[in-house]
């Protein structure tokens, strides 16, 4: 805890889970459903949204037997102090897998919008400065600077009112068309996104109301679901069922399309702006996860020290995870679900089951 | 570092220096090169502790003596060549043998009240008031002090230092033979520029006073305004030299316990030589001193002052100083106008909103400009884009370069402005406006919209609260240079860092960004709309957590249910 003295309330916690999936998401969710289910993805959305629910509210079942502490903290508790230490750093290694997955796609957009023919390396550096100078702030800042910035969000969902022109609801149609092996393989993806909320794992301790958890963690399920089924919506209602599955932003293609009085045109540099701070914001919660969580396992006393090393890490990291973005697409397609929900779901499962049973026998702290 | 000091040593003195840094400090302070700063003052009684480099001369801690002789001898010494302390010895009416001396300052008394009120009291009328009964040297004091001075404000001390310091601040010094106290008359007076407009905050309807450099007219300015006990100004002198008066304000009950606490904590850890301005203090105090965004706000506007205090802030006064200093500051504040409160609430909405979009503008327009100009120029539409084409088709720069050159011509031209003497003004703006703007797109070496896009920074830059627009002036350009090094991508880099850097600052406690982030929904009513009065029923909810209501309920006016319409 003396860690980070932050706290945050309980909006501000509701918008940090929300911005933890949504930055990333909101902009790529839309593929890989309609690639498996077609005009029917929404129904995959809504399904992931469940199972989102499930999973963030079995961590929150499982971090408030713990509190003040953090998954790190009580990962040495449930499994002993090695095992502990050990699980400790595969969540930290899946963590920055997420957060280079997380740069990559805030590259993979950025270049071809804004500057094509700068290498992607100084544009991360670049950006990492000042989310590496929000780390050094603190946790509170970190919230703040996503209270702010969540606003952007706002124009997001106006955005969708201005392509109404461009919208044919008939797209939807045939409803419930696809098979539910289908619904499954298209939630998988948006499921394991979902899962990124296992992060109230760590944040809970710093909540103003942590027994507020299970609502802060429901709204924030809320938040995303919307969204992200506004995005599928979009990406469907213009572009029918089959076109979206082959683009990488079905939602910036979308907005791409919006003409309105000769004057309201181009807005798509809109969302690369929601896109950038969002990017920034997500990388900056990871990232902050990951010194936190480093920090605690390794038992220092502050985590300053960490952001640099860290910083650099994420970036060389992001370049040998993914050698391409087609390659990172290839593994947000087929590796990712399933790496992400062993994390997600399976360990947190199992850390429940054991901390249940410790916790009968008098374990609980 | 190295100090004069331990090349010309001082024989006299070479005991009593501390440390070298001292030293150094009475060398500055003294403001003589070392050479002849040294040997020849040793011996010397201190000239109000200036010369001497501990902070405690000789004298301070002096009783006074009964003997006047040596009283004034004493206060000579201090005094030495200061042609502007007068001596007036004279003798007491009654009793010729009590001799009296006054001392003061010339030019802070009010010489008609020293003259007639006490020299004409004591040395001329006192036999008119006085009993058959001789007075006698032991007396004299208490009679002079009962009957004898016709002084609204007297008091009186035995110690030199306290004496010392009355004169300096205007006060006149009687000192009676045979007595070892010094009567302090409050007789001050001095020329002092009257209270005028504010010049920095003006307003269409309002009040229109403003501070002035003297500190009790400032008091006395606060104290009309609000006419309650519960107005404390406590007051402490800072600056080891200049011994300047500040005043601590605050409404008790309202404010934050601790706030008043803190401030004065932060003031009495200042040590300095002097205080000249308020701004100095702002420095010294303040929570961020590496930002460029203040702490501390200012202003000269009484009415603000006072709703400051109410809105449970405290304010710093500093004598000789037009400029008063409130704390808690947020950065909201740059937007909100006293006038705000005064105009109709719609209107006041409008103003602000236009005013929150000045400073957006400030900020991002040039930038904006730099960024697609350069690198996105494709998110203009076509028209536009064509018409800037042509304009810029002549121009050597690259954008970059172009807006930097105009936005240091608009600097140089505001700081012209300011500092040329008066009647020059007409010159430099013709020169200003029609040379540089003109002629310079005339001549190809601007286009029109760079003109345009820093004119229109300029003019936006005027619109709100100055201190604020200083400082977002500055901040224009790290962004100008990101823009031109990476384009909107860089812009975008430079606002986040910007957000990030504003929600991590904190003034006295409370979150600078405040009403944004954190969010704190009840004080959106005074954020970019102003709410109308009657709804404003709480004070800034993080500012004034001791007490936060401001108005009782049922505020909103309505006609009388029972009144029967006129005019049917």
């Amino acid at each position: 805890m003396s860690l980070e003295k932050g706290k945050i309330s309980s909006p501000q916690a509701v918008l940090l889970l929300a911005q933890a999936v949504l930055a990333t998401a909101v902009l790529t969710a839309p593929s890989l459903p309609i690639t498996y289910a077609a005009q029917d993805a929404w129904l995959c959305i809504l399904l992931a949204g469940a199972g989102g629910l499930a999973i963030s509210c079995l961590m929150v079942n499982l971090s408030l037997r713990f509190p003040g502490k953090t998954l790190f903290e009580y990962l040495e508790i449930v499994l002993g102090k090695v095992p502990g230490k050990i699980v400790s750093f595969f969540y930290l290694w899946f963590f920055l897998h997420i957060v280079t997955v997380v740069v990559r796609e805030f590259g993979a957009l950025l270049t071809p919008a804004f500057l094509p023919e700068t290498p992607l390396i100084a544009l991360l550096v670049l950006g990492m400065v000042p989310v590496a100078y929000m780390l050094w702030q603190g946790l509170e800042v970190l919230a703040r600077t996503n209270q702010i910035f969540a606003a952007l969000l706002v124009f997001g969902v106006a955005l969708v009112v201005l392509a109404i022109p461009n919208i044919k609801m008939t797209n939807f149609l045939p409803v419930f068309d696809a098979a539910p092996v289908d619904l499954l393989k298209g939630t998988l993806a948006p499921l394991a996104w979902f899962g990124e909320l296992i992060t109230v794992g760590v944040f809970l301790p710093y909540f103003s109301r942590p027994e507020d958890g299970y609502r802060i963690v429901a709204l924030a399920v809320g938040t995303i679901t919307f969204m992200l089924g506004l995005a599928v919506f979009l990406a469907i209602a213009v572009f029918g069922p089959i076109v979206p599955a082959s683009y990488l932003f079905p939602v910036f293609n979308a907005v791409r399309l919006i003409q309105l009085a000769n004057f309201i045109e181009r807005l798509e540099i809109l969302v690369v702006i929601i896109w950038v701070a969002g990017g920034l914001l997500k990388i900056g919660i990871f990232y902050w996860l990951i010194v936190l969580g480093a920090a605690q396992t390794l038992g220092l006393r502050t985590y300053r020290p960490l952001i640099l090393p860290v910083g650099l890490l994420i970036i060389s990291l992001s370049f040998i995870f993914h050698r391409s973005t087609l390659d990172m697409i290839r593994y947000i397609g087929l590796t990712w679900p399933f790496h992400g929900l062993t994390y997600e779901a399976l360990l947190p499962a199992l850390l429940l089951g054991i901390a249940m049973i410790k916790g009968k026998r008098g374990g609980k702290q | 570092m190295k100090f004069p000091g331990f090349f010309f040593p001082r024989p006299g003195k070479a005991k009593k220096i501390p440390a070298g840094r001292q030293e150094g400090l009475r060398q500055a302070e003294a403001g003589s090169p070392p050479e002849t700063g040294g040997g020849g003052e040793a011996g010397v009684p201190s000239a109000a502790g200036i010369s001497t480099p501990v902070k405690t001369p000789a004298w301070k801690d002096l009783l006074l003596s009964s003997s006047l002789d040596e009283n004034l001898q004493n206060l000579q010494a201090v005094f030495a060549n200061c042609s502007d302390i007068i001596f007036r010895e004279f003798n007491f009416a009654q009793n010729q043998n009590i001799r009296l001396a006054l001392i003061y300052t010339d030019g802070l008394v009010d010489k008609d009240l020293v003259s007639d009120q006490i020299m004409k009291a004591l040395s001329l009328e006192v036999p008119l008031v006085a009993s058959a009964k001789e007075i006698t040297r032991a007396d004299a004091l208490e009679f002079i002090l009962r009957q004898g001075l016709c002084i609204h404000q007297v008091d009186r001390t035995d110690r030199l230092e306290r004496t010392v310091n009355a004169i300096l601040s205007g006060d006149t010094v009687l000192l009676v033979d045979g007595h070892a106290t010094a009567v302090i008359n409050g007789a001050r007076s001095w020329e002092a520029r009257s209270v005028e407009d504010s010049i920095t905050d003006k307003v269409v309807r309002g009040p229109r006073e403003a501070f002035v450099e003297t500190l009790r007219t400032n008091t006395s300015l606060l104290r009309r305004r609000i006419k309650n006990p519960a107005l404390k100004i406590e007051t402490l002198t800072l600056g080891r030299v200049t011994q300047t008066e500040v005043a601590v304000a605050y409404v008790a009950g309202i404010v934050q316990p601790g706030l008043v606490a803190e401030i004065k904590e932060r003031l009495q850890r200042i040590n300095i030589d002097g205080i000249l301005e308020g701004g100095q203090i702002e420095e010294l105090i303040e929570d961020n001193p590496l930002s460029p965004f203040g702490s501390v706000n200012h202003t000269d506007r009484v009415d603000k002052v006072a709703a400051q205090l109410l809105e449970g802030r405290a304010a710093v006064m500093v004598d000789g100083t037009p400029y008063v200093l409130t704390a808690p500051a947020l950065f909201m504040e740059i937007i909100q106008d006293p006038e705000d409160y005064y105009q109709r609430y719609v209107f006041s909405a409008l103003a602000r909103l236009t005013r929150l979009i000045s400073v957006i503008t400030v900020l991002l327009a040039s930038a904006l400009y730099v960024a697609i100009i350069t690198y996105n120029p494709e998110l203009l539409p076509t028209p536009l884009l064509l018409s800037l084409a042509a304009q810029r088709e002549g121009v050597p720069f690259p954008a970059f370069v172009e807006v930097l050159l105009m936005e240091f011509v608009f600097e140089a031209l505001r700081e012209a402005g300011l500092r040329m003497p008066q009647p020059l003004g007409q010159a430099v703006s013709i020169v200003g406006a029609l040379v540089l703007g003109e002629a310079a797109v005339r001549a190809g070496l601007v286009g029109a919209a760079t003109v345009i896009v820093v004119a229109l920074t300029g003019v936006a830059s005027f619109s709100f609260i100055y201190t604020g627009s200083i400082t977002l002036r500055v901040i224009r350009f790290p962004l100008i240079f990101l823009a031109g090094f990476m384009g909107l991508y860089g812009l975008l880099i430079g606002v986040f860092a910007l957000v990030v850097h504003l929600v991590s600052l904190r003034s006295f406690g409370i979150p600078f960004l405040s009403p944004v982030a954190p969010v704190v929904l009840s004080d959106q009513k005074d954020f970019v709309v102003r709410a109308p009065w009657w709804a404003m029923r709480s004070r800034p909810r993080l500012i004034a957590r001791a007490n936060p209501q401001r108005e009782g309920p049922g505020a909103k006016p309505r006609p009388p249910a029972g009144r029967k319409k006129a005019g049917r």
